[in-house]
């Protein structure tokens, strides 16, 4: 199955984009950016989750809160559950948006925030890749074909991982056909 | 001094120091958004910085009614 052609795209909230639009910090100029990976919007289900059930403790508990607080309180209160709510949902949205994984016609990037704070960026060459493992197991990750890719690589380089990115066999196959023209074959 | 007018100074007191905490939490936030757009662009950038400098403008709305209103 090919799933990429050769049309730029550039979707908003996609988690699988062929010649996406973007540019990189360590971005070269001849280098030609093929896939752009997110984890898949599944994954990010347990957080909405969260925030539903946050609004639904809110409008149960202004039952108690409404005998002991005055209306301007209320309003106050209101107003910091509606800032919590929004933050913590910004919050995921900056992780699931900004921890990508980006394959090249050179390279494979892995981008990563972790709590927003704290930036990691991992470069493997195509031809330091030694061995692309795919790990995808479960009832969900079966039904909505995403798993997580390793990618091993040469030497003292680090090792990279793509977490819940969909297809992740497609990924590998592109990959493969990377390496095999880099190979010459 | 009544149990009530002491809840209202605690409420106040709770409202503005956890407005301020949220203030400083929405400028790093705000600036740390920045750095991710520079190490990712891409063309829905203008509306991630727009929304992280409406979490700033969100924040001072809370802090000033905690201030005035709380």
């Amino acid at each position: 199955m090919e799933i990429n052609s050769q049309k730029s795209e550039n979707k908003l909230f996609f988690s699988y984009i062929s010649y996406p639009k973007i540019k990189f910090e360590t971005y070269e100029p001849d280098e030609k950016i093929l896939l752009l990976l997110r984890a898949h919007p599944f994954t990010q289900l347990g957080w909405i989750f969260n925030v539903l059930a946050f609004i639904i403790i809110i409008l149960f508990s202004t039952q108690i809160i409404f005998s002991f607080l005055k209306p301007n309180q209320i309003f106050i209160f209101y107003l910091f559950s509606l800032v919590f709510l929004f933050s913590f949902s910004w919050i995921n949205i900056l992780n699931w948006y900004f921890n990508v994984g980006i394959i090249t016609n050179k390279r494979v990037i892995d981008i990563d925030f972790h709590s927003i704070l704290y930036r990691e960026i991992t470069v493997a060459r195509l031809d330091k890749i030694e061995d692309i493992t795919i790990k995808s197991g479960g009832y969900f990750q079966a039904f909505f074909n995403y798993g997580t890719i390793f990618f091993q690589t040469a030497g003292k380089e680090n090792n990279i991982e793509f977490a819940d990115i969909p297809y992740p066999s497609l990924v590998v196959e592109q990959i493969s056909k990377l390496l095999g023209k880099k190979d010459g074959n | 001094m009544e149990i009530s007018q002491l809840l209202e100074i605690v409420f106040k007191i709770v409202a503005i120091i956890l407005s301020l905490i949220y203030f400083v939490y929405a400028v790093v936030v705000s600036k740390q958004v920045n750095i991710m757009i520079k190490t990712l662009e891409d063309n829905f950038n203008f509306l991630i910085v727009f929304i992280g400098k409406l979490q700033i403008a969100l924040a001072f709305i809370l802090l000033i009614f905690s201030l005035f209103l709380a």
